[in-house]
């Protein structure tokens, strides 16, 4: 029972410190009695994260290998450069893997894709990265299904618990930052504090039934569903006219801050507040466009997209068929090994710091690649562990309209990508 | 946005960090760096294990050393390279962009003279720094030397508290300007002994947690 009370009070800690870098242990965890032939995972060394996984994996044998990501979850420390390829070769090699499992194969977290190089993993420890399912919950599913995704472990989800988390931990950081408020005006801020955790509470517990954000369209549903709700009070409790509008404007500021914060670098969406400004939704700038003569048909930017943006034919190269989905997380692009990636918007965010030359990529010319817009919205169904465009379908619908995108110049001529700054190379 | 802002933070860090940590450390770190540099002999074999922007192995090369660094960060090797041409020492400064992990595969057994590396070692956890003080040893050449200079935590159990207290407060700035939370070493003379190696110096600076350590690899 006390063991069950500190577990449950850790974990509370840690949701609402969810923003904060809690670096746990490195090295390889044995989970159960695990041999020779027992599965190996990949994990950042999150502490939050090492706790769940090391729940969710307690009924199996099993190792964790728990490699540098400087104490943050895998998704932000694998964009900004701080879980990379050589972190995930140092815990191979510090922990002397290769001489505890026969195998040769690591399943790894999806989220760590845009940061990790798996090419270079193996060619430097002989250990292949498998992408296991984005979501640690899903894994018991994962393992029982002989190691192979289901369609909704491929990608991204924001369910209910995950969106209460992110509410708790991201009012705590505004909270934090009001504080020194409070020695000013007391009662100001802490209402606004309740009311900072209050409206990140609806805004993401009514995720699903509030409108999409076009337009503003979730963002002033929100506001004035808020502002509503202020009224009622006043009018109950018959509040003077100047206190009303000093709430009605602490109201806006927060709902505002709460819809700016969306612009942010998560798995959901990812903008710039400049384009939520102009455009008022969250998609991202990058729209990727994939040249089919370059392209190998190895799909691994498929296996490791979230967001189900490529799908690959029948017979032949990988597609982007969903690019206004795509939350620019570039994993597509670290994992292409064929430089075949290139950029219809031309504009990009660039918060993604583990590719190099990176500029080059995304404003270089793609006119040779208008034919392939005709895949975008195409219909599409799981097989083998990938989305593949159906053929079938698409020829059923006849004549579909071609898809007009619009063309925008490139910025600069096209250069060469330098990748080999990526790889492991002496230079002078 | 309050990641947004973060990401446009560590674009700059850099070109920012020589500055950076020369604040942290009260400019300690300069007069650590002639320390160490200083120790050098004409004509040795350096490697500078995580060598940053490349500070250190410059002024190993004045006191007549040919120095290697290693590093993984490509934004710091950039930085490396034109301090290196501003120094004009292209000749005996070679850069290799690969983990500290895989020091074997780049250095043949009893290759090097001296093995030198600052604020680095504190941003390893204990079984990495084994791992790399084991193949150190196997590289450097018998009577080599390894020189290594981090913060560690103090010995003395008064000074032991008053520092966590220090690191606390400290925490924000600290991870403000590096980006890195960092975790000074426990025992660090210990871990380099275990590796195999004769501890021959361990110098202390008053007022201070920064530790520098000299080991030797006797013949075996």
């Amino acid at each position: 029972m006390f063991e069950w009370i500190t577990t449950k009070l850790y974990e509370t800690f840690h949701v609402f410190f969810r923003h904060f870098n809690f670096p746990c242990a490195l090295g390889l965890r044995r989970i159960g009695n695990p041999d020779a032939n027992s599965p190996v995972f990949l994990s950042g060394n999150y502490t939050l994260t090492v706790h769940r996984l090391m729940k969710v994996l307690a009924p199996f044998d099993c190792y964790l290998l728990v490699a540098n990501s400087k104490g943050s979850n895998v998704w932000c420390a694998a964009g900004m450069n701080e879980y990379n390829e050589y972190d995930v070769i140092d815990a191979i090699n510090v922990t002397g893997l290769k001489d505890v499992v026969a195998g040769r194969r690591i399943i790894a977290p999806p989220y760590a894709a845009p940061g990790i190089d798996a090419e270079e993993v193996t060619r430097q420890t002989g250990f292949k990265l498998a992408w296991g399912p984005t979501h640690l919950d899903d894994l018991p599913a994962y393992i029982r299904a002989n190691y192979r995704r289901s369609e909704p472990m491929t990608l991204a989800q924001f369910g209910f618990l995950d969106r209460m988390e992110q509410a708790l931990s991201t009012a705590l950081v505004y909270c934090m930052t009001l504080f020194p408020v409070a020695f000013f005006y007391p009662q100001y801020a802490l209402i606004s504090m309740g009311l900072i955790f209050l409206l990140h509470l609806t805004w993401f517990a009514f995720w699903d039934i509030l409108p999409e954000e076009r337009r503003w369209a979730k963002t002033l549903t929100h506001l004035g569903v808020s502002l509503a709700g202020l009224a009622g009070v006043a009018w109950y409790t018959r509040m003077p006219a100047e206190e009303v509008g000093l709430w009605a404007a602490t109201l806006t500021a927060i709902v505002l801050l709460i819809s700016l914060d969306g612009c942010g670098s998560s798995t959901i969406y990812k903008t710039t507040p400049k384009r939520w400004l102009k455009k008022g939704d969250y998609r991202s700038h990058f729209e990727p466009i994939i040249d089919p003569v370059k392209c190998t048909s190895c799909y691994d930017c498929i296996y490791v997209c979230p967001k189900g943006v490529l799908a690959r034919l029948a017979k032949g190269p990988a597609v982007s068929v969903r690019p206004d989905q795509c939350i620019e997380c570039l994993a597509c692009v670290k994992a292409c090994h064929d430089d075949a990636f290139y950029n219809t918007s031309q504009e990009w965010k660039g918060d993604v710091k583990s590719i190099a030359g990176l500029e080059t990529i995304m404003t270089r010319d793609w006119q040779h690649l208008e034919a392939e817009t005709r895949w975008i919205g195409a219909p599409l169904k799981f097989q083998g562990q990938t989305l593949v465009v159906d053929e079938q379908a698409l020829a059923a619908d006849g004549v579909r309209p071609v898809r007009t995108v619009q063309r925008r110049p490139a910025l600069r001529n096209p250069e060469p990508k330098i990748d080999d700054a990526n790889r492991a190379e002496a230079s002078y | 946005m309050l990641m947004y802002s973060w990401m446009v933070w560590v674009e700059y860090a850099p070109e920012r960090y020589d500055v950076s940590v020369k604040l942290l450390t009260g400019g300690k770190i300069d007069r650590i760096k002639n320390t160490i540099a200083s120790r050098m002999k004409q004509g040795d074999q350096v490697l500078d294990i995580g060598c940053g922007t490349g500070s250190l192995g410059l002024k190993c090369i004045e006191h007549g050393a040919t120095v290697t660094g290693m590093d993984i960060s490509e934004s710091m090797l950039k930085e490396c390279r034109r301090n290196i041409a501003k120094a004009g020492r292209e000749d005996r400064f070679t850069i290799i962009k690969d983990s500290v992990t895989n020091l074997k595969k780049h250095f043949a057994p009893s290759s090097l003279d001296v093995i030198v590396s600052t604020m680095v070692v504190g941003e390893l956890s204990k079984p990495y720094l084994e791992h790399i003080f084991r193949e150190c040893h196997e590289i450097l050449k018998p009577g080599g030397k390894m020189l290594i200079a981090d913060e560690v935590w103090p010995e003395g159990r008064v000074s032991r508290v008053l520092f966590r207290v220090v690191m606390t407060l400290m925490w924000v700035p600290q991870f403000a300007i590096l980006r890195r939370a960092f975790f000074p070493v426990k025992d660090l003379k210990g871990v380099i002994e275990a590796a195999g190696f004769e501890i021959t110096e361990k110098k202390t600076w008053p007022m201070s947690t920064f530790q520098l350590i000299e080991g030797v690899k006797r013949h075996v």
